[in-house]
């Protein structure tokens, strides 16, 4: 399809009809003056040309992005980097002030012993919302400043448009510019190397955007306040009904809680309990106890143990220490004194005034009441926990926490050793550290 | 495309005479700056040959990685089919093909660890590694399987092997081209950059973990490697830039390397400064955040005993003042300006490496920084000297490379 027009054809009054709008009842007036180039070093050139008669209102068009052409042009640099670092540095303000806010000030909580507030662990999401903030300012601002989206433009019209879009190249000059006069413009482009010139007319008056979009704008606009204020209404109201679940999924996942009825099988085997109970003379795997005396700690009668059902020798005491030093010595501390870091940190918290603290500190195992305590009880506050203590059973098996046992009873020897009876050899050991 | 016609004479090919001395004279001077720092580490409060050791590694870890990252920049080049870089990818290839020069430096290092000193690599000693492995169980396969001392050699030798390898091979296959013109060699570069990239980035990092990480055997991150590069890359685009400028202030390259040039080489060392900053913050935070006493240790002694001083500096410096000094295209376009920057990140550079370095050697306090900053620049001198040299026996631009009229003419904004 070699569709080259001459400027002889250019000048054919068809084809300069043909170039009006279709619709005959508005008045016409003169757009532009296209010129067409064949390469883009011509293109070039002629954009010097223009750019140095002091045009202002003119363009270059071409199917690719020309290296060059900017300077060529004579265009000024665009703000839209300024744009987008003001659009950065409020992403990274946003970011920041929103999880200072919720962590700090809003709902604080104290996550792995972390100051509430801490840089390094905001960094990336304030990174995040920075790069969102400029990659949606760069990309909405750049077709602000385009004047994008246009759903028309006189050069629509033009039939060379889709040539301009694939091999060839044009410079528009626009009957709007100040220094615009027809000969005179005309006479440059001929002059510039151009291969082929155009006058381009337009309907004088623009179809206006029907008042009906102006009215759906408004609403639209509007509309997008209603979450926003019921948000608002949400944190300042107080209501007793369960929270809206947005992610049904999580809270409200399709299974049977432990303690609920099911009814789906209620027919099937006449009783609506949502666990099943295990069938008769059978029991669940690792739930077989062998041993009840080492298993619950207590005897028959249901009073706790007064010695050891395992073994105590060096290993045992050896794998309580370690075994205390995990789980137990955060809050007892590691000589069982009740002042471990996590009691450390909840009584500087409750002086600086944590709000609705209370605190109760963890036991000294060497009080007088503990070490009465026969060992299976002992062992019953490892396993069940109690009062304020949780029970570690879940955590600890039950060869371990006899273990720990055995270390807390060592614990207790230790902390309960009169000064006297230690060999001076002992004290200056002791001093030592 | 828009190759406005710029035909090369025989005198823009040929280094001039004045650089060429200067290249000369360089290596000289470099031998005697470094010669001072060797000098320096045996005066004052650390001094002895530990601290030479120590020094002396930091600085052969600031030059390698530049010149490594030269080798990777180079690579990056012939895997994209880049044409802006083609008009000074002959200087960079300068210093890209001293990896041998690069293996001789290494000599001061290697031969008191043949010889058994263990100052530096404490697991090089048998009692060493026993005790730890019985205080670290896990640590036994480790020192056993992994960190021996026949292993460890092996591994240099085989680094060395093929850094050598790929260095060369870019560099002979580009000169060739000067003579035969021929299109095929471009090809096959390109070809071969491809799978080049893996096996380099794989040496580099286990380079990098035997050399550094192996410093304090407890510690290790599995982003050593991309740091390194990170900061190689960085550094290199920096020298790249001040080397260009060397070479047009002698006459050189007069009409093949513009503003553009710079401007690109401007970008890639913004691009690192921000690269390096997000590694580098993304391995403090995983440490960080899981506070395991084995990690922990390493930004626990850099965060002590006045090393947080310089933690903070290279925040500041290696990120946060470069950042913005390097935001706008006009300072990238500005050859004064970008020149005051790309001696800024080396000095960073070489700051990062004292940070990463010295620690092991003296974690109580921050040495003091002369004898490796003497060492340093006396390397780099050296480096740079013999990088003039050997790119005055050939044409100063790859002047048959196909993209080469493409790279003059080339645009930037
Ligand atoms: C999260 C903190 C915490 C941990 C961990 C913890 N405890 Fe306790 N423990 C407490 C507190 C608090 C009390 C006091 C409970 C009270 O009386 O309200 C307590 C009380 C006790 C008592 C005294 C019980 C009594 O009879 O009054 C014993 C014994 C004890 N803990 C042993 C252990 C052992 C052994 C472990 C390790 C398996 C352990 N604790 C782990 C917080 C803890």
């Amino acid at each position: 399809m070699d569709s080259r027009i001459t400027p002889s054809e250019s000048d054919d009054p068809r084809w300069i009809a043909q170039l009006k709008d279709h619709d005959d009842n508005s008045e016409q007036e003169l757009f532009a003056v296209v010129a067409e180039y064949e390469t883009p070093d011509a293109v070039m050139a002629a954009c010097e040309k223009v750019r140095d008669a002091g045009f202002r209102d003119w363009d270059a068009i071409t199917p690719f992005p020309v290296h060059g052409i900017d300077e060529a042009m004579g265009t000024k640099q665009s703000i839209l980097p300024w744009i987008v670092l003001g659009a950065g540095l409020t992403g990274a303000t946003v970011g920041l002030t929103l999880q200072w806010w919720t962590n700090a000030v809003g709902y604080p909580f104290l996550i792995s012993g972390k100051p509430m507030f801490s840089l390094p662990a905001n960094i990336p999401v304030t990174f995040e919302v920075t790069v969102l903030f400029s990659a949606f300012t760069a990309f909405f601002a750049m077709l602000g400043l385009n004047l994008l989206p246009a759903f028309y433009h006189p050069l629509f019209r033009h039939p060379r448009m889709a040539r301009y879009s694939s091999d060839r190249f044009a410079i528009v000059i626009e009957a709007k510019d100040k220094l615009f006069d027809r000969e005179k413009v005309e006479a440059l482009l001929k002059g510039s190397g151009s291969i082929a010139n155009e006058v381009l007319f337009a309907p004088a008056k623009r179809a206006a955007l029907p008042k009906v979009f102006h009215g759906i704008g408004i609403v639209a606009t509007l509309a997008t306040l209603i979450p926003l204020a019921f948000i608002a209404k949400a944190r300042f109201t107080h209501s007793e009904k369960p929270r809206i679940h947005i992610i049904q999924d999580m809270d409200m996942q399709p299974k049977f809680k432990t303690q609920a009825p099911n009814a789906l099988l209620a027919g099937l085997w006449g009783d609506q309990r949502a666990s099943l109970l295990p069938v008769e003379g059978t029991i669940a795997r690792g739930e077989y106890v062998a041993d009840e005396r080492l298993h619950y700690g207590q005897e028959d009668d249901g009073t706790f143990v007064t010695s050891f059902p395992v073994t105590v020798d060096e290993a045992l005491i050896n794998r309580g220490q370690e075994r205390y030093g995990i789980y137990c010595s955060v809050c007892h501390g590691m000589s069982g004194d009740g002042n471990g870091t996590v009691n450390q940190r909840a009584t500087a918290l409750a002086r600086f005034g944590g709000k609705g603290m209370a605190w109760a500190p963890p036991a000294r195992l060497s009080d007088e009441r503990i070490l009465l305590q026969p060992v299976g009880e002992l062992y019953n506050t490892v396993t069940n926990g109690k009062n304020n203590m949780k029970g570690y059973a879940a955590q600890i098996p039950v060869e371990d926490r006899w273990a720990i046992v055995a270390y807390v009873r060592a614990l207790q020897k230790a902390a309960t050793v009169p000064v006297d009876s230690l060999t001076d050899e002992q004290r200056a050991e002791l001093q030592s550290n | 495309m828009a190759s406005h016609g710029i035909e090369l004479t025989e005198s823009d090919l040929r280094m001039p005479e004045s650089l060429r001395g200067l290249g000369g004279k360089l290596m000289p001077i470099g031998a005697v700056i470094a010669i001072i720092g060797v000098a320096l580490a045996f005066v004052g409060a650390d001094s002895g040959f530990k601290h030479f050791q120590f020094a002396y590694l930091t600085a052969y870890a600031f030059t390698m990685t530049i010149v490594l990252g030269g080798l990777i920049w180079l690579l990056i080049q012939h895997v994209f089919r880049a044409s802006w870089a083609v008009a000074i990818r002959r200087v960079g290839e300068s210093v890209v093909g001293l990896v041998p020069l690069m293996l001789v430096l290494f000599l001061p290092i290697l031969v008191p660890i043949l010889m058994h000193d263990d100052s530096m690599y404490k697991w090089l000693n048998h009692s060493y590694a026993e005790n730890d492995a019985e205080f670290l169980p896990n640590k036994q396969v480790v020192y056993g399987a992994y960190l021996n001392p026949t292993f460890f050699f092996g591994r240099l030798a085989f680094y060395f092997a093929i850094l050598i390898f790929l260095s060369r091979f870019f560099t002979k296959n580009s000169v060739a081209q000067d003579e035969t013109g021929d299109l095929a060699t471009t090809r096959k570069m390109e070809k071969f950059s491809a799978p080049a990239i893996p096996i380099f980035a794989l040496t580099l990092t286990f380079l990098g973990l035997d050399l550094l990480m192996s410093l304090d055997p407890h510690w290790f991150s599995t982003i050593w490697g991309v740091y390194l590069f990170a900061g190689g890359m960085m550094s290199f685009c920096s020298l790249l830039a001040l080397l260009c400028m060397t070479y047009q202030k002698h006459g050189a390259l007069k009409n093949v390397v513009r503003k553009d040039h710079y401007h690109d080489l401007g970008k890639l060392m913004f691009a690192f400064v921000i690269f390096w900053s997000y590694i580098a913050f993304s391995q403090y935070i995983l440490i960080w955040y899981a506070h395991i006493p084995e990690e922990i240790t390493f930004f626990d002694k850099r965060q002590n005993n006045g090393w947080e001083w310089v933690s903070v500096t290279l925040i500041f410096g290696h990120f946060a003042i470069p950042l913005l000094g390097l935001l706008s295209k006009h300072v990238k376009r500005h050859k004064p300006t970008l020149a005051f920057w790309a001696v800024w990140l080396l000095v960073m550079h070489l700051l990062d490496m004292f940070w990463v370095v010295m620690p092991n050697f003296t974690s109580g306090h921050v040495p003091l920084p002369f004898a490796t900053i003497a060492l340093a620049v006396g390397m780099l001198a050296i480096v740079v000297g013999a990088s003039i040299r050997s790119a005055s026996t050939k044409s100063i631009v790859a002047r048959r490379d196909p993209r080469l009229g493409e790279s003059m003419a080339y645009h930037n904004v």
